[in-house]
């Protein structure tokens, strides 16, 4: 085992395949299996854009678009074409994959605030073909009576079934993304964030890897919206939107920017946080409901962000280790360190 | 006459008007120590960027180990043997000492993301190999011992190092220094030209960007002297230190003093 994956990250993915594995069971109701089912999927797809956006250095606040590419390709393909659901959702995940790598190929070419208008327009884009496109998406409606995904005789049918899919696969997907940092593959995007022009000098083909792992992110967003699908049975344009993608984007920034293991705590906090918001919100204020909870949240983000800009996970980490570094400097140096 | 390795014709660079380098010619011979020297502004690091593919020529042609430049982006350049440092470093500042050196090995491994994803046996192999391969950088750099740090810990000299042990890394044909001396203490240009020596013994043809005219006149087979973008002189480095558009470019003669007169004439052959 320890050869397939670091040890310390081998160890901290043991303990979270178990802690995941004993939740449902200590779970009170079916409503709180739901909502972490839902951090399963957000924790697929921050995994993805925190590739892009922590350790390839490209914004994208279009990632929504390739959930919901994922999600609408699954049940066409599944109810359409009668393909049996595991077919649809990895057929699915190569077309998304494939259509994000010719887009990703001129969108990448962009750079900083033109790159996230960029991918901002692939959103609205996306959105409006959804809702006009009638004939294959179900226009405003949706696509509705897609099938429940089936292994074999086996078809996950209950909540809880189907959060052990989920949670499987997104810890399988939390597995080989860290094994992709820790590589040649993952050096190269870092080189990319932070010198573009000495990894080139370097022979590091800055566009591949940019192009790559955009592809990469969308490959796992399909996968996450083919689960949602199978899940809840129908997806309409709603999903894809622009709300959507920003809400990534702060997941990706809450759990720290370049952390793989930041992007499940990321996807948690925001997705529980948005729970607990708005049951406790219409407590406090009297009158308040669904649209309030997004000013106390972000308020939230924003006190993250001024005193921990590098995200909840990276930037504890660099603060404990900034401590650490003084008081050893402060030994080596022959001052008693104070408490 | 020995084997040219890097021939540049007629170089030309113009940024809206003003001629950074204008018909700049020169070749560089496998093995030799180059210098390029000039007041500030006269068109080295440009010429740097021209020769490693940032900037797109002008006019003028580049040959590097008897192919034509052209069409060949940054990226395949470093493929085809050439390597930079740069005169404000551009350190991977997110990464360790190591993982810096370790970039500098990619175009000498292969594994792809679906390796790297499984981990498979070839990948790891070649992840052993390219560590081993990046501390051998860092020994020769006499860094080993900081391999896990964060390259901001680092001292500015440190620093510098990091940056020629990871272009060494990628096992060039040419090394090009951009000001590798600059911001150096007196005992770190003594080790920064020891290692200048041992890569060009190891068989590296180095071109050298550099002020610090004590290191350049000791260690350079040839020096170029560049102002305002032209080419004003080239040949040994006595021939460069009495040639008077040299002395009257840098305005007046204190700046080779330095040198006694006559250090040279063993190395000017």
């Amino acid at each position: 085992m320890k050869r397939l994956l670091g040890y310390s990250n081998l160890i901290t993915l043991l303990i979270l395949s178990v802690v995941m594995a004993i939740l449902p069971l200590v779970l009170p109701n079916n409503y709180q299996v739901s909502v972490m089912i839902f951090v399963a999927l957000f924790t697929i797809l921050t995994i993805g854009l925190s590739l892009l956006m922590g350790y390839a250095g490209q914004i994208s606040l279009g990632h929504a678009v390739f959930y919901g590419m994922g999600g609408y390709l699954t049940g066409i393909l599944a109810t359409r074409w009668s393909l049996p659901p595991i077919l649809a959702m990895f057929l699915a995940a190569a077309i998304t994959g494939g259509i994000a790598y010719f887009v990703a190929i001129p969108i990448l070419r962009l750079r900083g605030n033109y790159l996230a208008m960029a991918t901002l327009g692939l959103n609205v884009i996306f959105t409006l073909f959804l809702t006009q496109q009638t004939d294959w998406t179900g226009g405003p409606n949706g696509l509705g009576s897609i099938p429940k995904l089936s292994l074999g005789g086996w078809v996950v049918k209950t909540d809880v079934q189907m959060y052990y899919v989920a949670w499987f696969i997104t810890l399988v997907i939390l597995a080989l993304s860290l094994n992709i940092v820790n590589s040649r593959f993952g050096r190269a995007l870092r080189s990319i964030h932070s010198s573009q022009i000495a990894a080139e000098m370097l022979g590091v083909d800055a566009a591949h890897y940019k192009v790559a792992v955009f592809s990469l992110g969308a490959v796992y967003a399909s996968i996450a919206g083919s689960l949602y699908v199978f899940w809840i049975g129908l997806i309409s344009p709603s999903v894809v939107s622009i709300n959507l993608s920003v809400e990534l984007v702060v997941m990706v920034a809450i759990g720290g920017l370049a952390s793989v293991w930041g992007a499940i705590f990321g996807a948690a906090a925001v997705t529980l946080l948005t729970e607990v918001l708005r049951n406790v919100l219409p407590q406090l204020l009297s009158g308040a409901s669904g649209e309030q909870e997004i000013i106390a949240f972000g308020l939230i983000l924003m006190i993250v962000m001024i005193f921990l800009p590098e995200g909840l996970t990276t930037g504890s980490l660099l603060r404990y280790r900034r401590w650490r570094a003084d008081r050893q400097a402060l030994k080596e140096l022959g001052v008693a360190p104070h408490a | 006459m020995p084997e040219t390795i890097l021939k540049a014709e007629s170089l030309k660079k113009e940024f809206g008007g003003v001629l950074a380098v204008y018909n700049v010619s020169f070749d560089v011979a496998r093995g030799e120590i180059f210098a390029i020297i000039g007041p500030n502004g006269a068109g080295k690091t440009t010429l740097f960027n021209l020769i490693t593919g940032v900037y797109a020529l002008d006019d003028g042609t580049l040959f590097f180990d008897g192919k034509s430049l052209e069409h060949t982006a940054p990226y395949e350049r470093a493929a085809r043997g050439l390597a930079r440092t740069f005169q404000n470093l551009q350190l991977f500042t997110n990464m360790t000492v190591l993982e810096n050196v370790l970039v500098g090995r990619h175009t000498k491994s292969r594994a792809g993301l679906v390796g790297a994803a499984l981990r498979l046996p070839a990948m790891r192999r070649e992840e052993r190999l390219v560590h081993e391969q990046a501390m051998l950088c860092l020994e020769k750099v006499g860094l080993a011992r900081r391999a896990n740090q964060l390259v901001g810990y680092l001292s500015f000299g440190q620093q510098r190092l990091v940056e020629i042990a990871r272009a060494m890394a990628t096992e060039p044909k040419l090394l090009l220094l951009d000001e590798p001396g600059a911001g150096l203490q007196r005992k770190d240009i003594d080790n920064l030209d020891n290692l200048i020596r041992q890569l060009r013994e190891s068989g590296m043809t180095v071109v050298l960007v550099e002020h610090n005219m004590e290191l350049v006149m000791g260690i350079a087979d040839r020096v170029m002297v560049l102002d305002y973008g032209i080419k004003i002189a080239d040949g040994t480095p006595l021939q460069v230190q009495q040639d008077e558009r040299v002395i009257a470019a840098y305005l007046g003669a204190e700046v080779f003093t330095a040198v006694p007169a006559g250090a040279n004439d063993v190395e000017a052959k």
